[in-house]
C-alpha cells in the first residue's frame, strides 16, 4: 500500500492552476496516461542502510498502474482493475486486491487521484489540500481504521503541475520517501 | 359440601398458578423435537454443540442496495458501534483482519511451536531476509514489516494465515463482499455461551436500531440470519400461533355454547376443568423437565380441547329428572374406558427419544387425567340441570349389516388408495420437519455461502478424556486426509489441531529449534552483504530461544484468545468427554472420497456424513415410532376386547377408530406433505379420541333420549376438535401443521365412521354387553 502511494509522485501532467482539490482532481481528470522515474527511499531502525530502489511508473486510464523496478534488481507490478501482478525473478504471482485491503487501499488512492475520482477519494481517506507560493500540498489520512492503525500520514507535495514527493510515515518508526523527476 | 370441594380446588389451582408464576419457563428450542442420538454419542455431542455452542450464536449480517463504497462505509461504521457494545457482542468481523490483532498477543510468543517446515540454514534465512525486502519495495512491507526483526520468517503470520486462508469472501475497500459486490457481509459472535433466545433478541434488536441510526439517509438494507436469529423467528410464530389459537378456540367455545346448550353459565363450567387441566399440566411439566416448550403449549392447549369431552358429555347426558352425579355415574363407564385409553396412547410418547415429545406426553396425560378426575368428582356439585339446556337433536340413520359393510369397505378403501397413489409416503428430509419457513432457511443458505462460512457436512469425529489423546488422533487424522487434498478430492481440511497442536506435537517442534549459538551463526551468515542490522534481530534471538523453553501451548490459553470461536466448534467437551470434529470441504467426487475411505479403515471409523446420519436417526427414529404407534393400538385393542368381552363388538368399535387412523394418513398426502414423525405421534390422538366416539355410539342406549344425548356430546366435540385441528393445520410451523392436518382430518372420519358402523346396533339396548350399562 504504502509503495503505490507514491506512484503518484512521477506522473507528468499538465495542470491547469487549481486553488482547491476539486480543481486539481478536475484537471487529473484530463489526464489520458503519463509516465515518470521515481526513487524510492525505506527508512528504517533495522536498516543500516536505507533502502533504495529506481525505476519506471505508467499510469494509464482508467485506473491502470504500472511500476517497473530497475534498480537493485528488476521488479515488475501491473494494476488492472481489481488484480495486482509481480513478477520477480521470472516468477509471477497475482493478487487479488480486495483480498489485501493493506496494500489495495493506497492503489484505490491512486487510481482516484488520477481518474480525478474525488468522491471516492473522500470516501476513502480524509484529504487536507492546501497552496502557497512555493506549491500544493495534499495530506491523506485512510478512514479505515485498521490502516490508520499503522499508517501515521500520508504527505504528497508538489508544484504548479508537478508532484515532487510524497512521504509516508509509519506508527513503527519506518519512513518511505519517494522522489519524482519527469523526462523533460 | 360443594363449597368446601370449591374451596380445596380453589387452594390447589392457586398454589398451582402462584408456582407456575415463579418457575414457569417456556423455551423453543426445536431440537428437543429433533431426536436424541443416544447410540452414537460422538454426533449426539456435535449436534448438541451446533445446535448450542458458537455457531449457534453467530448472526450474519448482509448490507445492499447501495454502491460498494456506501456499503463499506456503513460496514464499517456498523462494526466500530456495535465492537463498543461489548456485554451483548463478543465479536464483530467485517473482515479477514477484522480481529483485534492484539487481542492475539499471548499466542505470539508460541508461533514457533504452532506451525511446521522453518529452515534455519544460513542460506534458507538469507533468503527469507531477502524476501522480506522485496517486500519492502513491492509494497507489502506495509504488512510485513513489524515482524521483520522479531519473526521474519512470518511464522505468525502464517499460522494465522493458515486458519484463515479459506474463511472468508472476498475484500473491498477493507471489508466482506459478496462474489459479486453487491453486498457488504459481517460476521457477529453474540456474547452468550450457549443459545439463549432473549439474548439474541436483544442482540438482534440492538444491531437493528444500530444499524438504522446510521443509514438514516442511505437507501442501505439490512438482512439478518442465523440460528440464533431463525429460533427468535420461530419464538415469535409460535407465540403468534398460540395467542390465534387462544382467540379462535374462545370465540368456537362461545359459539358452540351459545347454541349447543344455549348457556354461558355452562361455558364458565367448562372451563373448570380445563383450567385445572392446563394448570396441571404446567405444573407436572415444569416440575418434571424444568421447562415447557412453545410447541408443547400451543400442541396441548389444543389437545385439552379433548378435555373439553368430558363436561361436554356430562353436560349432554343431563337430564331434569336426576341429579347430575347420577347422569354422570350413567355414563363414567365409557368416559373412564375412553379418557384410559387416551391417556395411555400418550403415555407411550414418554421416553420416546424427543424431549419435547416427553413433556407432550406428561402435558397431554396430565391434562387428561386432571380434567377427567374434575369432571367426575368436582364438576357434578356444581352444574344444576336446569341451567344447561342441550339442543339434542336426532339422526335416524340405519344401515343393514350388508350396508355398514359396504360403508366400511368404502371409507377405508378411499384414504388407502390415496396413499398408494401417490408418489410421496414417508418424509425423509430433515428440513422438511423444520419449524423454519423455506424462505428463511435460503436466506440463511446464501448469507453461509456468500461469507464461506464453514460447512458441516462431511466431519471425521475423535473423542476421549484425555484431550491429549484426541489431539493427536485429529492430527494422525488430518495427515492421512492430506492425501485426499493432494489428490484433489477435497479442497481443504480443516483441523482443530492446526489452532492447538497437541502437547507432543509442540514438544517436537521444540526439540528442532536451532540453539542460541547455531541461530546467532546462521544470522550472521545470512546478512551477509545484506543491509539490515544485526543487533536489531537481538529480540528475534531472545524470542527463539524462549520458544525452547516454554510450557506448551493448552486449550485455555486459545479460549481466552477471540480464536476461541474458531477452536470451539471444532474442539469442545461434553460429559467427561473431549470431542475434535475434523472438517473436509468442497469434495469434488463423492464416490472417490468414498473409495478412498474404503481403503482407510481408521479414518472411515470416524467419518461421519451430518445430513444422512441425521436423517438415518430420524428414519430409524420414525420406524421406531410407528412401531410403537402400532403396539399401542394392540394394547389397547386388547384392552377394549378384553372389558368389552367381545372380539367381534370390539372389532366394530375399533373399525371407525382404523378408518380414522388412515384419514389422518392419507390427509397430509393428498395435501402433498410426506408423512414425518409427527404425523404418527398425531394418530395417538386420533387414536384416542377415535375411541371415545366410537365407545359412546357403540354405547348401549336405554332410549332414544339417550341416544340424542351421545350424539348431541360427540358432534359438539367433533367439530370443536375437528375445527381447531384445522386452524393448526395451516399454521406456518411445521410441526404444527402436521399434527393439525393428521388430527382434524382423522377425528373428522372417526366420527363421521362411528356415526354409520354404530347405527344399526344402537337400536335395541338388549344388543349390547351389560359394561356399558
Amino acid at each position: 500500500m504504502k509503495y503505490f502511494l507514491y506512484l503518484v509522485l512521477f506522473l507528468q501532467v499538465s495542470l491547469t492552476t487549481a486553488s482547491t482539490l476539486s480543481e486539481r482532481l478536475a484537471a487529473f481528470s484530463e489526464l489520458n496516461e503519463s509516465s515518470g522515474y521515481f526513487v524510492e527511499t525505506w527508512s528504517a531502525d533495522y536498516l543500516d542502510v536505507s533502502l533504495v530502489s529506481k525505476g519506471r511508473l505508467l499510469y494509464k486510464r482508467p485506473g491502470k498502474l504500472s511500476k517497473l523496478i530497475t534498480y537493485p534488481d528488476r521488479i515488475e507490478q501491473h494494476i488492472d482493475g481489481e488484480q495486482l501482478s509481480i513478477t520477480h525473478n521470472n516468477k509471477t504471482h497475482d493478487i487479488q486486491l480486495s483480498q489485501q485491503p493493506d496494500m489495495a487501499v493506497g492503489i484505490y488512492a491512486l487510481q482516484a487521484i488520477l481518474d480525478g475520482d474525488e468522491k471516492k477519494l473522500h470516501e476513502l481517506f480524509k484529504p487536507s489540500y492546501s497552496e502557497s507560493n512555493t506549491g500544493w500540498e495534499l495530506s491523506l489520512i485512510t478512514r479505515d481504521q485498521d490502516i490508520a492503525d499503522s499508517i501515521k500520514l500520508i504527505f504528497i507535495r508538489g508544484k504548479d503541475d508537478r508532484i515532487q514527493q510524497i512521504s509516508i510515515e509509519f506508527y513503527n518508526g519506518d519512513h518511505l520517501l519517494t522522489e519524482l523527476t519527469y523526462e523533460d | 359440601m360443594p363449597g368446601i370441594r370449591f374451596m380445596i380446588w380453589l387452594t390447589i389451582i392457586g398454589i398451582m398458578i402462584t408456582y407456575l408464576s415463579l418457575h414457569l419457563r417456556i423455551t423453543d428450542d426445536i431440537g428437543q423435537f429433533m431426536p436424541a442420538a443416544n447410540h452414537n454419542s460422538q454426533l449426539q455431542a456435535l449436534m448438541s454443540e451446533v445446535q448450542n455452542g458458537p455457531a449457534a450464536t453467530t448472526l450474519m449480517l448482509r448490507l445492499s442496495g447501495a454502491n460498494d463504497i456506501e456499503l463499506a462505509r456503513i460496514s464499517t461504521l456498523l462494526r466500530q458501534s456495535l465492537i463498543l457494545q461489548s456485554d451483548v457482542f463478543k465479536n464483530v468481523r467485517n473482515s479477514n483482519t477484522s480481529f483485534e490483532l492484539n487481542a492475539l498477543n499471548s499466542l505470539f510468543p508460541y508461533r514457533y511451536l504452532l506451525i511446521d517446515g522453518l529452515n534455519w540454514s544460513p542460506p534458507a534465512l538469507k533468503e527469507t531476509l531477502e524476501q522480506r525486502l522485496v517486500d519492502l519495495r513491492t509494497g507489502a512491507g506495509a504488512i510485513t514489516s513489524d515482524f521483520i526483526t522479531n519473526d521474519p520468517q512470518l511464522s505468525f503470520m502464517r499460522y494465522l494465515h493458515e486458519l484463515f486462508k479459506s474463511e472468508g469472501p472476498i475484500v473491498k475497500h477493507g471489508v466482506w463482499f459478496d462474489k459479486d459486490i453487491q453486498s457488504a457481509l459481517l460476521l457477529i459472535s453474540v456474547n452468550s455461551d450457549s443459545l439463549d433466545l432473549d439474548v439474541m433478541q436483544r442482540a438482534e434488536d440492538n444491531i437493528r436500531q444500530t444499524f438504522s441510526s446510521l443509514s438514516q439517509i442511505s437507501s442501505v438494507q439490512l438482512e439478518i440470519s442465523g440460528p440464533g436469529v431463525m429460533a427468535v423467528q420461530v419464538r415469535s410464530t409460535i407465540e403468534q400461533v398460540i395467542n390465534n389459537l387462544s382467540v379462535f378456540m374462545i370465540i368456537l367455545l362461545i359459539v358452540v355454547f351459545a347454541f349447543a346448550y344455549r348457556s354461558m353459565y355452562a361455558l364458565l363450567l367448562a372451563g373448570i376443568p380445563l383450567l385445572s387441566a392446563v394448570t396441571v399440566s404446567l405444573v407436572a411439566t415444569q416440575a418434571i423437565f424444568h421447562e415447557v416448550h412453545g410447541i408443547v403449549l400451543a400442541f396441548g392447549i389444543t389437545l385439552l380441547s379433548v378435555c373439553l369431552d368430558y363436561p361436554l358429555h356430562l353436560f349432554s347426558h343431563l337430564q331434569s329428572n336426576e341429579s347430575p352425579s347420577l347422569s354422570l355415574t350413567r355414563i363414567w363407564p365409557t368416559l373412564l374406558l375412553s379418557g384410559t385409553s387416551t391417556i395411555i396412547a400418550f403415555m407411550a410418547l414418554f421416553g420416546s427419544g424427543f424431549n419435547g415429545l416427553s413433556q407432550l406426553s406428561v402435558f397431554a396425560a396430565c391434562g387428561l387425567t386432571t380434567a377427567l378426575i374434575v369432571t367426575r368428582y368436582i364438576l357434578p356439585y356444581w352444574v344444576s340441570p336446569a341451567r344447561v339446556r342441550p339442543g339434542l337433536f336426532a339422526l335416524n340413520i340405519r344401515l343393514s349389516p350388508a350396508g355398514k359393510i359396504i360403508i366400511t369397505i368404502l371409507l377405508a378403501c378411499l384414504p388407502v388408495v390415496i396413499m398408494l397413489q401417490s408418489d410421496i409416503f414417508w418424509e425423509t428430509s430433515i428440513d422438511a420437519i423444520s419449524p423454519v419457513p423455506a424462505s428463511a432457511r435460503e436466506v440463511d443458505r446464501k448469507l453461509r455461502h456468500d461469507l464461506n462460512a464453514p460447512e458441516v457436512s462431511h466431519v471425521f469425529l475423535q473423542s476421549d478424556e484425555n484431550i491429549e489423546k484426541v489431539l493427536q488422533s485429529s492430527e494422525y487424522i488430518s495427515q492421512q486426509l492430506q492425501e485426499l487434498q493432494d489428490l484433489g478430492i477435497i479442497s481443504r481440511i480443516w483441523s482443530p489441531s492446526l489452532i492447538l497442536p497437541s502437547v507432543q506435537r509442540q514438544r517436537q517442534r521444540q526439540q528442532l529449534l536451532p540453539t542460541n549459538q547455531e541461530l546467532s551463526s546462521n544470522l550472521e551468515a545470512a546478512l551477509s552483504g545484506l543491509p539490515y542490522r544485526q543487533a536489531a534481530f537481538k529480540p528475534w534471538l531472545e524470542s527463539v530461544a524462549a520458544s525452547r523453553t516454554l510450557s506448551p501451548l493448552k486449550y485455555d490459553d486459545i479460549v481466552s484468545t477471540p480464536l476461541t470461536n474458531l477452536l470451539k466448534p471444532g474442539l469442545f467437551q461434553h460429559g467427561n468427554m473431549w470431542i475434535s470434529a475434523i472438517r473436509v470441504s468442497d469434495i469434488r467426487s463423492k464416490t472417490e472420497f468414498n473409495d478412498w475411505l474404503d481403503l482407510h479403515p481408521k479414518v472411515k471409523e470416524s467419518h461421519i456424513e451430518i445430513k444422512r446420519a441425521t436423517e438415518h436417526l430420524l428414519t430409524e427414529y420414525r420406524i421406531s415410532t410407528f412401531e410403537r404407534f402400532l403396539g399401542i393400538f394392540l394394547l389397547l385393542s386388547i384392552i377394549i376386547a378384553f372389558w368389552i368381552g367381545s372380539i367381534t363388538r370390539a372389532l366394530w368399535i375399533l373399525l371407525p377408530v382404523t378408518i380414522g387412523l388412515l384419514s389422518g394418513l392419507a390427509m397430509p398426502i393428498l395435501m402433498g406433505v410426506a408423512i414425518n414423525v409427527f404425523h404418527l405421534l398425531a394418530l395417538l390422538l386420533v387414536l384416542g379420541m377415535g375411541l371415545d366416539y366410537s365407545l359412546f355410539f357403540n354405547r348401549a342406549a336405554d332410549n332414544l333420549f339417550e341416544r340424542q344425548q351421545h350424539l348431541h356430546a360427540i358432534s359438539i366435540s367433533a367439530l370443536t376438535t375437528s375445527t381447531a385441528f384445522s386452524v393448526l393445520a395451516f399454521s406456518p410451523v411445521s410441526v404444527m401443521a402436521a399434527m393439525g392436518q393428521t388430527v382434524a382430518s382423522g377425528i373428522l372420519m372417526c366420527f363421521i365412521s362411528a356415526l354409520l358402523l354404530s347405527s344399526s346396533t344402537t337400536t335395541t339396548a338388549a344388543d349390547y354387553p351389560e359394561y356399558i350399562k
